[in-house]
């Protein structure tokens, strides 16, 4: 694969201090604060009302047509697309993909239609069904029936690095080939949840927040998005467009340290920033500026100054800077809205302040206070630090600065382990009751199916990359109870770290400790089959060694009772089941112990194609030898199969035997490892199918001879 | 306070194994004087987040941040000081 260099040609930004990225931008380097009391919602006894709000946006406005149900945060997704592509003179037919971080998607709008558990029987049929309009991976949808030409989609969720995680995926579906252009970034609108949530965590300043000074007290909350269009170098050349900056590195890592607490040396935090500068092969030397994590919380900030003091060295003439104190912490857009102003320092030479920073409490960093200046930036640093220790830290430099050296090298992606969690296993009781006694169904199933494929092998550097659709809905419903029955001094403070829809991911890297890349990824009943494809993603860019992936579907009543007719079944009455599928991946060579059960030849993901029209999908050398393994699959996706290259094949229907639900991709595929693993099979093609959408694997057993 | 000092701590006991989620563990297993956090029970700073929040709700005292905190979540032995000493005056 040729080396391929990244280039950002677009930006589009909503912020609290304003709906483009010209305002955000400009109104941030005069050091104009966008807090202010929430406005949206009365957030009751908080110590709090400070947030940074997008003001003036009706997601009306926005909405493509009157009866879509666009939530606040898709209204964001959407503005900050527009522009974005705008500034980047998309031409016309190309293959485009997009993918978002976030954490809330539309809770404010579930909020106000579940303000009680027992609503739910209440609702209409049609209020209930819109209820299927808010899940995290609503946003990707709307982008692309905005924007048009979407190929690939995807939804990530890791808290508060979501939105610089996307911006590598966004570079590996451009080194594949699979896209022309990534629509990349993030976008989370404040909600109740959140506001209840910080609050509870007493995470949250009652006056502006103050990054990195001695007298810092907590963060402001804050919403918005923003996509950055991302092509290859060569692209972008060619046609002519105006570059604004290289995303040159890049680093995903986790501590598997707490769910909520970062490991407080900094050591992690500094070593992910030496990889992402490695990758891109920067000195230290070489960054001029970086856009800090830089809550204001006591414990964030205090380990992320020691790590870029340390990462920077005392001579550094690098600038520091974070922009939360201006627009608040926007969590799951935070990553992107972030990168997205890196990008724009960089391309203007200019600085932004951290407001609110008077009197730094380490030494040794150069923190911009006050107003924004104008410096020629070469290099420059954005850095992402989550709830579970889930990090990011990614490295932009100058439209000037020659292309650095590449490695060039596939590796050959084979799968190490594989485990099936049926719907009568009980995943907690193979866990140690002390680590995981906040463990709800979800994260046990993670936690379990994470320590089945594990076995003895290492974890160090092994990530995590977990499919989950909805999130714990019951959980998140009954602590919003709470906080209405009770107040929101009686919220309870450790329930909320473990309702982002991540949690499970960052419970179980903390449990199996997982310090490879570890986050969730989103995509209703197709989440097993995307998580697989952005593990192998991560293996091929070199962004991590080993990796388990697979997705979980716990028991969840109200998505059980809402959703997931809706969402499932092909026909009426089909019931939502529970059940959870792993794999680990690796790439060749194999490690000592290891024993690879199969190889991932080929993968394909398509939209309103026949199957028989998916490039490159010959028939297998012998069909007695091989396996349809169908996961996610309605009577289309079968009708398509039957008209396929593969028509003449063994069938093996995982929805046949499993109940439906959103992990079947990923037990689909696990089944298929296992099945070549005892050389039942020689070529297996798993198969996930909704809406017109397919991903298929194509598994063979591991042969040496073949390249 | 009414109630006597043994049945205080009984509750204590009863809404730290609630609250924290201890499974498996009984009011036997947590001694009146170990210390809860770090060492002992294992417990972090988000479970005292929890716990402050539970006895504010259970005893309708709050707890107060920071150091003084940290003092009376020091043991069951401390948490029960505390209440009696808050309560003292004419509260039940």
């Amino acid at each position: 694969m040729p080396a391929t260099r990244i280039a950002v040609s677009g930006v589009g930004l909503v912020t609290a201090l304003g709906q483009t990225a010209a305002e955000t931008f400009g109104a941030l380097m005069t050091g104009e604060r966008g807090i202010a009391p929430i406005g949206l919602f009365d957030p009751g006894d908080v110590r709090s009302k400070l947030v940074g709000e997008v003001r003036g946006l009706r997601a009306r406005d926005v909405a493509s047509h009157e009866r879509a149900n666009f939530s606040r945060t898709d209204a964001m997704a959407v503005t900050a697309a527009l522009e974005a592509t705008a500034q980047a003179r998309l031409p016309h037919g190309a293959r485009l993909g997009v993918v978002l971080g976030g954490t809330t998607g539309g809770m404010f709008e579930t909020e106000d239609l579940l303000s009680s558990p027992d609503q739910l029987a209440r609702l209409s049929a049609a209020r209930a069904a819109e209820l299927v309009s808010y899940p995290l991976s609503a946003s990707l949808s709307r982008v692309a029936e905005a924007v048009g030409g979407v190929v690939r989609s995807r939804s990530i969720c890791s808290a508060c690095s979501g939105g610089a995680i996307a911006l590598v995926q966004a570079a590996a579906w451009l080194a594949r080939g699979e896209v022309d252009f990534v629509l990349a970034g993030g976008a989370d609108g404040l909600c109740r949840l959140t506001v209840l949530g910080f609050n509870a965590l007493g995470a949250t300043d009652p006056a502006l927040c103050r990054p990195f000074d001695r007298a810092r007290a907590g963060l402001n909350l804050g919403e918005g998005a923003a996509v950055l269009v991302l092509e290859r170098e060569q692209a972008a050349l060619e046609r002519g467009a105006d570059v604004l900056a290289w995303l040159d590195g890049y680093a995903v890592a986790a501590e598997a340290h707490h769910i909520t607490h970062p490991e407080p040396s900094g050591a992690r935090a500094a070593q992910l920033l030496r990889t992402a500068l490695s990758r891109a092969s920067l000195a230290p030397e070489a960054v001029g500026y970086v856009n800090a994590h830089g809550t204001g919380t006591q414990q964030n900030d205090a380990m992320e100054a020691r790590a870029l003091r340390e990462v920077l060295g005392p001579a550094s003439a690098a600038s520091v800077s974070s922009s939360k104190a201006q627009i608040g912490h926007c969590l799951g857009a935070a990553g992107a809205i972030e990168a997205a102003l890196t990008v724009l320092a960089v391309a203007r030479g200019e600085v932004p302040p951290t407001a609110g920073l008077t009197e730094p409490e380490l030494p040794g960093l150069r923190h911009v206070l006050g107003r924004g200046r104008p410096q020629a930036v070469g290099a420059a640093l954005s850095s992402s630090f989550g709830f579970g220790g889930m990090s990011c830290v990614l490295a932009f430099s100058h439209r000037d600065r020659p292309a650095p050296p590449h490695a060039t090298r596939t590796p050959r992606v084979v799968v190490l382990a594989a485990t099936v969690l049926e719907a009568g296993d009980q995943p907690e009781q193979s866990l140690d009751p002390e680590r995981s006694r906040r463990f709800d169904r979800g994260s046990a199933q993670a936690a379990a199916g994470a320590m089945r494929t594990l076995a003895e092998s290492s974890r160090a550097d092994t990530g995590l990359v977990l499919g989950t659709a909805f999130g714990n809905v019951e959980r998140t419903m009954a602590f919003l109870e709470r906080g209405r029955e009770r107040g929101a001094r009686l919220v309870p403070p450790a329930e909320f770290p473990h309702l982002v829809p991540s949690a499970p991911a960052g419970n179980a890297s903390v449990y199996a400790g997982l310090t490879g890349p570890v986050f969730a990824v989103s995509d209703l009943a197709q989440s097993g089959d995307a998580a697989f494809a952005t593990a192998c993603d991560l293996l091929e860019q070199g962004v991590a060694e080993r990796v388990v992936t697979g997705a979980i579907a716990p028991r969840d009543a109200i998505v059980d009772r809402v959703l997931g007719p809706l969402l499932n079944a092909p026909g009426a009455g089909v019931e939502r089941g529970e059940g959870a599928g792993f794999t680990r991946l690796g790439c060749l060579p194999a490690r000592e112990h290891e024993r690879p059960l199969a190889e991932v030849r080929e993968r394909y993901a398509g939209k309103l194609v026949t199957l028989a029209g998916l490039p490159e999908l010959r028939p297998p050398p012998r069909a007695d030898r091989a396996c349809v393994v169908l996961g996610a699959a309605d009577p289309a996706t079968r009708a398509e199969l039957s008209r396929s290259s593969w028509a003449n094949v063994a069938v093996h229907d995982l929805s046949l035997e499993y109940r439906h639900h959103e992990a079947l991709g990923a037990q689909a595929l696990a089944v298929a490892a296992e099945r070549l693993g005892k050389a039942e099979l020689e070529w297996a093609l798993v198969l996930s199918g909704a809406d017109g959408k397919y991903m298929a694997v194509l598994l063979g057993h591991l042969s040496d001879q073949e390249p | 306070m009414s109630e006597d000092l043994s049945a205080l701590k009984a509750r204590i006991k009863r809404a730290l194994l609630e609250e924290l989620d201890l499974r498996g563990k009984t009011e036997a297993d947590i001694d009146d004087a170990a210390p809860l956090f770090g060492e002992g029970l294992g417990l972090d700073s988000l479970d005292a987040l929890q716990l402050a929040m539970a006895i504010e709700e259970r005893f309708g005292v709050a707890v107060p941040e920071g150091d003084a905190g940290r003092e009376v979540f020091a043991s069951v032995n401390a948490i029960a000081e505390f209440l009696v000493k808050v309560a003292a005056p004419g509260a039940g």
